[in-house]
């Protein structure tokens, strides 16, 4: 029974990051495509927090790099982000699992806009900067995300009864 | 089911946070600095095209609809107005046809080589970058199909970009606005030599560095691939210049110029085999 909910649990982590790639990549319009969440890192930021015991840096890094090698930026931009943002969550997470959802969108920005300028720092040494603004933006976006993603998934972790 | 032990060993989260720090730094140094990665590369662009084909899917849904949904009527009234485009068209081609023979002709007299007729593959283009910094695209056509390494991507009006990555059923297109491209064009109406850069960004402008006050420059000139680079096919539509700054108290004068092709809104595109690929290139 125990195997079969960790299944479950695996499944549905494997769905939402599937998902949220799809996200990354689905063509959107230029001038709207700031305003695109930066889903990944939310996710991995969500279950890092709500399952230290089994997602940790490793399992970021590896998120990360497929992200590099989708959307076919620099390798190893997203993953060395993501890595360092996991570890902060791995250090902070009974704290954050306190604050309330507004309260952790607050966190989720700062996240998100550390992400952001490590993710620019690499692609800047490729060639391609954005502009201080557009990080803001997105981090920002992210952040208004959380609750909407976070609502959901408690859903989805009430309905499938995981922990 | 066995017990996690309490106190877990092997390295503590810091030192592996370090240390997997340190790989993606290697990483994308080995990826920006070095050609170690290429062979990976090329994978990754097999793995990575159809997850690009599938998020393109909602496109090509709306395409359909429009296709199957359309009324007979209108159906009818854009097969009319095709028809006159095609019958102007061919007129413009049997002109071109006796243009493209006395040119022919000349450049025997001149004794120069004879440019032929390149060779074109229709691509549809499945994906695009989805960083709005970098202007590249993904297009359905690979190595199976001839494809190969700084090949040119033309679309109806002019040149995109050309080939930097290919895979064995898609290719990696970098387009002209990238702000990592450059290439050398000259200007229709005198063969004034010039460089067009990509801006990069937001932008989707070529910009020409390097424009001295005096030069014969003047906004409407059409500027064409001059193919020195020796990357680009001569003679292709590159951009229109739509502003030309000079200013006497700067050393060159400030030229912008919109790309030909529609860069942005092009769903298919032309590749042009204008020579075999080079071994090891």
């Amino acid at each position: 029974m125990v195997g079969k909910l960790k299944n479950t649990y695996y499944v549905i982590v494997i769905i939402s990051l599937c998902i949220a790639m799809f996200v990354a990549i689905y063509p959107m319009s230029d001038r709207y495509s700031e305003l695109r969440p930066e889903l990944l890192c939310l996710l991995v930021i969500y279950w890092v927090t709500h399952a230290p015991q089994n997602f940790g840096v490793l399992f970021a890094w590896s998120v990360g790099l497929a992200q590099d090698v989708i959307e076919g930026v620099a390798w190893g931009a997203h993953a060395m982000a993501l890595s360092i943002v996991a570890y902060i969550c791995l250090v902070a997470y009974q704290r954050i699992k306190n604050y309330s959802v507004w309260h952790q969108s607050i966190w989720v920005f700062i996240f998100v806009g550390f992400h952001q300028v490590t993710v620019n720092w690499v692609q800047g040494l490729a060639g391609y900067d954005a502009t201080p603004k557009e990080l803001i933006l997105s981090a920002m976006v992210s952040a208004l995300f959380w609750p909407v993603l976070f609502v959901s998934l408690m859903r989805i972790r009430l309905i499938y009864r995981l922990g | 089911m066995t017990i996690k032990p309490l106190f877990s060993k092997g390295p503590s989260v810091g030192v592996k946070t370090a240390i997997l720090t340190l790989i993606s730094i290697g990483i994308a140094s080995a990826y920006l600095f070095t050609d170690w990665l290429a062979p990976l590369k090329r994978q990754a662009q097999d793995i990575v095209a159809p997850l690009y084909w599938v998020s393109n899917l909602p496109s090509k849904i709306d395409d359909w609809s429009d296709n199957r949904l359309l009324s007979r009527e209108r159906l009818i009234q854009e097969n009319e107005s095709l028809r006159i485009e095609n019958l102007v068209l061919k007129r413009k081609l049997q002109l071109n046809a006796s243009l493209a023979a006395e040119n022919v002709r000349l450049r025997q007299l001149l004794n120069s080589a004879e440019t032929l007729e390149d060779r074109v593959l229709i691509t549809e283009i499945i994906g695009r970058s989805p960083d709005p910094m970098m202007h590249q695209i993904i297009v359905n056509r690979g190595a199976e199909h001839g494809v190969y390494r700084g090949q040119a991507l033309v679309d109806a009006k002019g040149l995109m970009g050309q080939v930097v990555e290919v895979g064995t059923r898609s290719s990696k297109v970098l387009l002209l606005t990238d702000s990592r491209h450059a290439l050398p064009v000259q200007i229709n109406r005198n063969g004034e030599q010039l460089i067009a850069e990509g801006q990069g960004g937001r932008s989707h402008e070529l910009a020409l560095p390097y424009v001295a006050n005096t030069l014969d420059i003047v906004v409407g000139d059409i500027l064409v691939s001059s193919g020195l680079g020796q990357r680009f096919p001569i003679g292709y539509p590159v951009a229109e210049v739509i502003e030309v700054v000079k200013d006497p108290s700067k050393r060159f004068a400030r030229v912008i110029t919109k790309p030909m092709a529609d860069i942005n809104r092009s769903r298919h595109a032309l590749l042009v085999f204008d020579h075999p690929p080079a071994e090891g290139s």
